[in-house]
């Protein structure tokens, strides 16, 4: 690295409270592209200075605590890999959900509505393999059947609990 | 913390962990300590001003609903701003961003001391600010999270989720662009 990269890569601290030797200052007072480009870190110090001067942090955060006060409940924690699997299992279990309704509540298929809701397309099908995926619909042939074969009710809309054991299955 | 001397100040992740465990005054700190800075980076952005206190009131809402997202290695204050930078996003792409127009006389308002170098300083700031909105998002948030706020490469990389050479890239490219724009 040059001495003039050195410099240019030590503004924003400079320009934060720190200071420059005499031979930084030197170089820069005779390269006038190095100092235009201090003078533009300098002033993008003071970007937003004056707007964020009318800001109150006390009265920002009364206002903020009393929306988190205001929240019915405290939001379902997950952590960040755990959610982003939810998101993209959920569909598909909801949808996995109906068909095993279907199966097995035995139901003579009429021609009025066969079971529609099987054929939406599931394309994250796709991307699991033969073993993720009879492990998910096996976590659910044990929640969705009661003992005398009959579905419980809420499938299409599986419970937390539900998605975290067919999330246990997919995790290992 | 019961005794009259005061100790050092909790850090980030004490406050965020008192917060977790029922501490409002600790999540007010957090927000007190923080807020200016958000709201420099927000303005910086091209937020309106009549809104940044609402932006900023939104930005810690999100975060302290949202904590379990926040890596514990990652500095409070970046991640903080990867939400402020996000919302910034959202809110431009629904219209609501003022197209970075700064008044002059708005400005010159505030003129003290010197009244020449002054009102210099407050026409290369509204140049740059001017110059920032023509920059690509990335290169705007980088060179304001490096110039402004002062953070390393690594803290911009864990902010905007992209590593510390490619922050360290688009610094250079919006310096060279700004220098143009704003000569």
């Amino acid at each position: 690295m040059s001495e003039r990269e050195r410099i240019s890569e030590r503004m924003p601290d400079v320009a934060a409270g720190g200071a420059w030797s005499p031979e930084e200052a030197a170089l820069l007072a005779s390269d006038p592209d190095l100092a235009a480009e201090w003078a533009l870190v300098q002033a993008a110090r003071r970007v937003g200075d004056r707007a964020a001067a009318s800001i109150d942090g006390a009265r920002v955060a009364a206002a903020v605590l009393a929306r988190l006060r205001a929240e019915p409940s405290a939001p379902v924690v997950l952590p960040l890999r755990r959610r982003r699997l939810v998101s993209y299992v959920a569909p598909f279990l909801a949808a996995a959900a109906v068909v095993m309704i279907a199966v097995w509540t035995g139901r003579p298929r009429t021609s009025a509505a066969p079971a529609a809701t099987v054929l939406v397309p599931l394309p994250e099908l796709d991307e699991l393999s033969s073993d993720e995926l009879r492990s998910v619909l096996r976590s659910l042939e044990e929640r969705v059947a009661s003992p005398d074969g009959e579905a419980t009710e809420g499938l299409e809309s599986p419970s937390a609990a539900e998605l975290e054991a067919a999330l246990e299955t997919l995790e290992g | 913390m019961g005794s009259g001397v005061s100790a050092e100040p909790r850090s980030d992740a004490e406050l965020v962990r008192a917060w977790q465990g029922g501490d409002e005054a600790a999540a007010a700190e957090l927000v007190g300590r923080h807020s200016t800075a958000l709201a420099r980076f927000l303005a910086g952005l091209g937020a309106d001003p009549g809104e940044l206190e609402d932006l900023v009131q939104e930005a810690f809402f999100r975060a302290f609903t949202r904590l379990a997202s926040w890596r514990g290695d990652a500095a409070f204050r970046s991640w903080l701003f990867t939400i402020g930078g996000n919302l910034a996003r959202d809110h431009h792409r629904r219209g609501k961003g003022r197209g970075t127009v700064v008044e002059l006389d708005e400005r010159d308002a505030v003129v003290s001391g010197d009244p020449g170098s002054e009102l210099e300083a407050s026409d290369a700031e509204a140049r740059l600010t001017e110059g920032l909105a023509r920059l690509p998002r990335l290169q705007r948030e980088v060179f304001l999270l490096r110039a402004q706020q002062g953070l390393d490469y690594e803290a911009i990389a864990s902010a905007l989720d992209t590593t510390a050479g490619a922050a360290r890239v688009h610094y250079h490219r919006a310096v060279k662009r700004l220098k143009e724009l704003v000569r």
